[in-house]
């Protein structure tokens, strides 16, 4: 039987794989070739930190995690509420829930990595760093927020900030942000690109497509699925024949590993590593958070499909009153330090949506003016009535 | 003192309706407990108070319709001086101001002569359900909004309306205190009109065949010794084995319309289900190509949902034939309307201990009646026939059935 060369063989044989042209990112252990099977790298439910020797975590850490993870708490009650208020329309999918993985996830970042979410991602730009004036004004739809008042919820982004899009496609933006990784690649530098999803998001051909290239390629990205148990009203264990979605990474033979995304810090751990591995090695990584969502799919979901019981046993699951109850009995946060965070993380909330509703809609005349960054030939600039056909 | 206003929950909302208050004047509340469920156009929801307090006043009745950010109650501060004017709940809603009505709400508000007056997204669907035409009605609510209680008023009145002619002692539940009208839910209404088409359009033949059932009960009881925990029923035995013999009889497994015979590719098995408020038939799928446990499992699952009322229409259509089983209320034999459009279904009854001759001699055995609906315009008695002995064949050598 003929030998099959390995890909790292196949590679130097003169192949195009375009990573090629990347600059070297320090010392990488040669991998096995095909037959020779790979153990994921780490299992269950934690991922044992190798790479990064981390400093123990000081209390004004802990308790910088905390007020992020209120921060993102109070900031999606306020949007809710602006909802039924009829501040905000369209559509709006909220982070409830999910604040440990949000802030552990963006707290492995630095501020020049990239990032690129699903349209659940107002926490995301709040925890890297975007102002909760400009993230709430953009849902209010006003020319002051994030993407000029003309994304709305689902499509914040703010290059400046390196967030290169909430995306409404579910798994649209896996092939982009495998895109991004290739580009970095090319440049050199040793940005990193994360890629977030839900769980729902596994199941879509683009997700496997861009996986696989990542893999192939050895691109820099770090792909973090956040199963919160649901796509909609749907549950993984239906829609998912693999529930246990990091071993998708065994598919591409991609280092992956599994959270618990209610443990901020467990979630911080395995992300740093991950990062950390895409910087060094330029590989990728399949990181999955259980992190449950405490309210309907948006909005407007009344999520009759939970039973009373589930309802009232994702209350005890809340990872933001168990970070607090965990530092608290560490000794680290007294009642009254959560009292005034809570006070002024709430102001800082309540100031975003009063700049919000000061803010002003933007005008009809700039609604093409971000479509593109390019020109781009054929570009339809058609308003809601103009014809279909000039003459 | 905190108004509470009605929500918009969703896109296309304009008013709602609060269906339940959850909390009482007088009763804490604290942030993010549920206040009142809310109906909008599209759902159920319900709706969280975003402050602590105490609910002091309902200003919107439960069944009775707000526009969006209108006061629907007041909370006063937790702990704090009791309103000066510790107004009693109002039993009705007051009329709110004119300047509350929705400004983009339907022009029908204005109501021009011959227009359709305005009414509540609840009052419009019991309208509907109950062929209550809205334009002959006079609202009693806000603005003169038709609200639910219009609806109620109009359907008694229609009902006491109707002479008692056809049927001289039927007493109308309206007059008579010992009888309770209750109102006929989804299912009940639905599976009326589709088992009347059903008796009305399809003249029913019926085949009875008593089955040995002494193989299938010990074939069970092995099976659940070695499935254990999980078990599965007679039920699932017969369920199985009738997907396959549909397999094997795909002319049973049609169904009739003015123009062709279907035949049915697949063989999807409807499974009769009591649930507390009528009936349900859940589907599953591909039931010949199902282990027994799998069928048992989902089966349950189904079951479960039903019972909760989470079925969703996916769940229930679809179906090629249906099984009923009575046999575990005690039940021996009986008939059963067939499901629309399938052409047949199998009615099942208890597995008996009785006397059987074997090899001339009588011993205990086990029984079970089976009868079998059919729609002889979709298929004759012999076919019928030879379809019910081979699914006697398999109940009676139960192997066979997981073969
Ligand atoms: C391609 C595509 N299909 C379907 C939808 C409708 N849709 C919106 S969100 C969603 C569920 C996605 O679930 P998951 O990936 O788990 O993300 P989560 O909402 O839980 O964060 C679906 C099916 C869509 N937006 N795009
Ligand atoms: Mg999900």
């Amino acid at each position: 039987m003929a030998e099959t060369p390995t890909r790292s063989a196949a590679r130097s044989a003169g192949e195009a794989a375009p990573a090629r042209a990347r600059r070297s990112r320090g010392p990488r252990t040669p991998r096995p070739g095909p037959g020779l099977p790979q153990p994921p790298d780490t299992a269950g439910a934690e991922a044992p930190d190798t790479a990064v020797p981390a400093a123990p975590d000081t209390a004004g850490t802990l308790v910088g995690f905390y007020r992020q993870m209120l921060l993102v708490r109070r900031f999606e009650e306020r949007a809710a509420r602006a909802y039924t208020e009829a501040k905000i329309g369209g559509y709006c999918h909220l982070n409830l829930g999910e604040e440990a993985t949000v802030v552990g996830l963006m707290a492995a970042l630095r501020p020049t990595d990239y990032l690129f979410t699903n349209y659940r991602e107002h926490g995301y730009a709040l925890a890297k760093g975007i102002g909760a004036d400009r993230v709430m004004a953009e849902l209010y739809g006003r020319s002051t927020g994030v993407s000029k008042g003309w994304g709305g919820s689902m499509h914040l982004f703010d290059a400046e900030a390196r967030l290169l899009g909430g995306y409404g496609i579910v798994g649209g933006q896996v092939p982009l942000a495998a895109g991004a990784a290739l580009a970095v690649s090319y440049k050199g530098g040793d940005d990193v690109v994360m890629c977030q999803m839900g769980d729902g998001t596994t199941a879509i051909g683009g997700f496997h497509e861009a996986l696989n290239i990542a893999a192939l390629w050895d691109l820099p990205a770090v792909f973090v699925v956040v199963n919160n148990g649901l796509g909609m009203g749907t549950a993984v264990e239906r829609s998912a024949a693999e529930p246990e979605l990091w071993k998708r990474g065994a598919a591409y033979r991609m280092a992956s590993a599994r959270v618990d995304g209610t443990d901020v810090v467990a979630v911080r751990d395995a992300a740093r590593l991950a990062v950390e591995r895409a910087r060094s090695e330029s590989r990728p990584y399949l990181l999955e958070a259980v992190s449950p969502r405490l309210k309907g799919h948006s909005v407007v979901d009344p999520a009759r499909y939970r039973s009373k019981e589930e309802k009232d046993a994702l209350k005890d699951a809340d990872p933001v009153a168990r970070t607090a109850r965990r530092l608290a009995d560490a000794g680290i946060l007294s009642p009254e330090d959560r009292d005034r965070i809570d006070a002024e993380v709430t102001a800082e909330v309540e100031a975003a949506a009063a700049f919000a509703d000061a803010s002003p809609q933007p005008d009809v005349s700039t609604l093409f003016d971000y479509t593109y960054a390019t020109p781009v030939a054929g570009e339809q600039r058609r308003l809601p009535a103009d014809p279909v056909f000039r003459s | 003192m905190t108004e509470i206003l009605m929500p918009r929950l969703s896109d296309t909302m304009e008013e709602g309706v609060v269906s339940s208050w959850q909390k009482r004047p007088g009763d804490e509340v604290r942030a993010g407990d549920v206040l009142c469920d809310i109906e909008t156009d599209k759902a159920v929801m319900e709706y969280e108070a975003y402050e602590d307090g105490v609910l002091d006043r309902i200003l919107v009745a439960e069944g009775e319709t707000a526009a969006i950010g209108a006061p629907i109650a007041v909370i006063a501060p937790a702990g704090g001086v009791p309103a000066p004017d510790p107004a009693p709940a109002p039993a009705r809603a007051p009329v709110p101001e004119p300047e509350s009505e929705p400004e983009s709400a339907p022009l029908a508000v204005r109501r021009p002569d011959g227009a359709r007056p305005p009414s509540s997204p609840l009052a419009r669907r019991l309208a509907r359900d109950h062929g209550v035409d809205l334009a002959a009605l006079t609202g009693s609510g806000p603005g003169g909004r038709i609200v639910r209680a219009d609806i109620e008023a109009a359907i008694r009145a229609e009902a006491s309306a109707v002479p008692a002619a056809p049927e001289p002692v039927r007493t109308r539940a309206q007059d008579d205190p010992d009888v309770e009208a209750v109102p006929l839910n989804r299912f009940r209404k639905v599976a009326a009109r589709r088992l009347t088409e059903s008796k009305r359009d399809a003249p029913h033949f019926y085949l009875n065949r008593e089955v040995d059932a002494g193989a299938l009960a010990a074939f069970r009881a092995t099976l659940n010794e070695v499935l254990a925990p999980a078990r599965v029923s007679v039920n699932d035995l017969v369920v199985k084995a009738v997907a396959t013999a549909l397999r094997e009889h795909p002319e049973v497994n049609v169904s009739y319309t003015e123009d062709a015979l279907l035949f049915h590719g697949r063989v999807h098995v409807g499974v009769a289900v009591a649930v507390p408020d009528g009936l349900v038939v859940p589907v599953v799928r591909d039931a010949d190509r199902k282990s027994v446990s799998r069928i048992g499992a989902e089966t349950r699952e189904l079951a479960v949902r039903a019972r909760e009322g989470r079925l969703g229409a996916q769940d229930m259509s679809g179906g090629t034939f249906s099984v009923s089983n009575l046999g575990m209320f005690g039940v021996g034999s009986f008939s059963a309307v067939i499901n629309p459009p399938e052409a047949a279904i199998l009615a099942v009854g208890a597995v008996r201990d009785e006397p059987v001759v074997r090899d001339g001699r009588v011993v205990p055995g086990k029984r079970m009646a089976v009868t079998l609906s059919v729609d002889h315009r979709a298929c004759d008695g012999a076919t019928a026939a030879k379809f019910l002995a081979r699914l006697a064949e398999l109940l009676e050598n139960p192997l066979l059935i997981v073969a």
